[in-house]
Order: structure tokens, then C-alpha cells, then sequence
């Protein structure tokens, strides 16, 4: 290079660092990314992770319950029994057979061997005594 | 790129090396540092052609570097610096195109003309005063003329670079690169001799 374009070469590259030291050099600018499979995998792997925490998280809490059973020389397990109570109510119905009243008149009038089930009608405490006697 | 490039620091990874990893990986480091190496050189560059206009340079930057993200696919891994320079340069070019600034500038140029050439009366015999002397006449060099000027002797690239830039046979770069120079070196005839 000759002497003159060294010179202005340097003389250019002196004016030039002048102005570039005085720019206020804006920040990157933003830019558009491509789709990849980040954008799937990311969250993803945060719910696998976030299932797989809490199902650690109530493991370990089962592990801390036996460890600290084994460490005590008393074990009291209180378990609350939820037992479901059923209310029966019993309604009893009184069985009367009643006889008919002409049956009985004509027994009265000369039937000699009246028959058993037709005679009882007794009943005492819900039980009815009537079939034991016909037995 | 081998695996010794993995694990180097980012600064000491050249342009190219950097520029392939943007390419390769959308590697936001990298580009940050490509950012950050020729941002303000970038922003100089523009802020010279444009006439002085600070906040238009800053737009052109961040236009230029987004360029160099959109495009980073046709990024053929020769030289960062020259493809940068060929972005930039184009855009200049639109904006001349858009603003009517080649038409302005010609007129200008044409109404100056005698008072630039008269103006070689600086007789101050050091670089303060050739700086000033060349700093007045590269504000009144057409666009291409300061175009070219800029990227031969600001950013030093080489002839063949600015012929890929320009997108003009290297022969037509050394021609007007001949011509500019001479011109110059008349005006500044004063200061030659130093």
C-alpha cells in the first residue's frame, strides 16, 4: 500500500472510532424461534416430574409412619372404626285368626272330633302356639 | 465442528465458528457474542452513510442482525464479516432507494462541488487536521463513492470482500477504489506530503 492510502486508512480509522465510541448501541433485537421439540418435551417433563414428586412425597410419608413405630417401644394405633349401624326396627303384627262364628255353632251343636287348628287361637310374646299344638 | 469447540469459551471462538453454532443450534450465547463483537462497528457504519442520524443507525443495526438471525441458514460458513458487511450494505442501498437520499445527495453534491474543491486550505501540518480535512470531504462524497470508502478503508476489507459485497467484479472495485483515492489525494494534496 502506498503512503498516502496508509494514511488515509489511518486517518479513516481514527475518525471512524471517534463516532463508534460515542453510539449508544441498541440491546440484540428479539428474535423469532423455530418450533422444536423442547417446546413439547419442557412440559412434559415437568408434569411427569410433578406426578412423579407427589407420589414420592406420600411415599415417603408411609416410610416416616413405620420408621417411627419401629423407634417406640409402645404402639398405640388408634384407629378410628367407622362401623355402619343398621336400625332395625321390628314391627310386629299380631296374628289373630278369629273363627268364624257359624264354624263354631255348628261344633257346638254335635261335631264330635273338632279339628286342632280350628280350636287355638293363642297367642303369647309374638309367637303363636296355635301351630305347635297342631304339630 | 469438533468437540474441543463445545467446550471453548465464547470469546475465543472466531466469527465463523460462532456464526456456525447460530446456525447449527439457534445458539443464543453465540449469537449475543456476534452481537456484542460488531454491533457498535456496524452502528458506525451506518451512522457514516446515513448522515449523522443516530437513532436511524440504531434501527439499522438491530434490521441488520435480525437479518443475520433470519438468514442464518444461508450463513455458507466463508466469512462472517463479509456476509455482514453485504446485509448491511444492501440495506443501505433500500434506504437510498426509499428516501430519495441518492437524488438529494447528487443535488447536494452538485451545488457544493466548487466550495469542496476550494475548500483544501487546511495548511495545519498534523493528523488533527487531516482527519478534519477528510472528515469534510467524505460528508460530501456521493453515497457509493462513501459506500465504498467506508468498507476499504474504515473496515478494512479487502478487494475481493468488497466485490462479494457489492456484488461487482473485483476489477470494477479496484478501478473505483483507483479513482476515489486519486480524487482524494488531489484534494488533500496539502496534507500528502507530510
Amino acid at each position: 500500500m502506498i503512503p498516502f492510502e496508509e494514511k488515509l486508512q489511518a486517518s479513516a480509522r481514527r475518525l471512524a472510532d471517534r463516532d463508534n465510541r460515542t453510539m449508544h448501541v441498541p440491546h440484540a433485537p428479539m428474535r423469532p424461534r423455530r418450533a422444536y421439540w423442547g417446546w413439547v418435551a419442557t412440559p412434559a417433563a415437568a408434569l411427569v416430574g410433578l406426578v412423579f414428586g407427589m407420589s414420592l412425597h406420600l411415599f415417603v410419608a408411609e416410610e416416616k409412619g413405620v420408621r417411627q413405630i419401629c423407634s417406640t417401644d409402645t404402639i398405640r394405633i388408634v384407629q378410628p372404626v367407622h362401623d355402619t349401624l343398621y336400625l332395625t326396627q321390628i314391627v310386629e303384627r299380631e296374628r289373630v285368626i278369629e273363627k268364624p262364628v257359624t264354624q263354631v255353632a255348628e261344633t257346638d251343636a254335635g261335631e264330635s272330633d273338632p279339628q286342632p287348628e280350628e280350636c287355638t287361637s293363642i297367642q303369647c310374646d309374638g309367637i303363636n302356639y296355635a301351630i305347635l299344638a297342631s304339630n | 465442528m469438533t468437540i474441543s469447540h463445545l467446550f471453548k469459551p465464547l470469546s475465543a471462538l472466531t466469527d465463523d465458528e460462532l456464526m456456525q453454532r447460530v446456525r447449527s443450534r439457534d445458539d443464543d450465547r453465540a449469537y449475543g457474542e456476534l452481537y456484542h463483537r460488531h454491533a457498535r462497528r456496524l452502528m458506525g457504519f451506518f451512522f457514516r452513510q446515513l448522515g449523522g442520524e443516530e437513532p436511524l443507525a440504531a434501527d439499522l443495526t438491530q434490521d441488520a442482525f435480525m437479518r443475520v438471525w433470519t438468514a442464518r441458514d444461508k450463513f455458507t460458513g466463508t466469512n462472517f464479516r463479509t456476509w455482514l458487511f453485504a446485509l448491511s450494505y444492501n440495506l443501505v442501498k433500500n434506504h437510498y432507494r426509499h428516501s430519495g437520499h441518492q437524488r438529494q445527495y447528487e443535488a447536494f453534491v452538485m451545488q457544493t462541488h466548487e466550495a469542496v474543491a476550494e475548500s483544501n486550505v487546511i495548511d495545519t501540518l498534523d493528523n488533527e487536521a487531516f482527519d478534519l480535512a477528510l472528515k469534510r470531504l467524505l460528508e460530501k462524497l456521493p453515497p457509493e463513492s462513501r459506500l465504498l470508502f467506508s468498507l476499504r478503508f474504515e473496515e478494512e476489507l479487502t478487494v475481493p470482500q468488497i466485490a462479494e459485497v457489492m456484488a461487482i467484479p473485483e476489477g470494477t472495485v479496484k478501478s473505483r477504489l483507483f479513482a476515489l483515492t486519486q480524487s482524494l489525494k488531489q484534494k488533500l494534496n496539502h496534507h500528502d506530503t507530510i
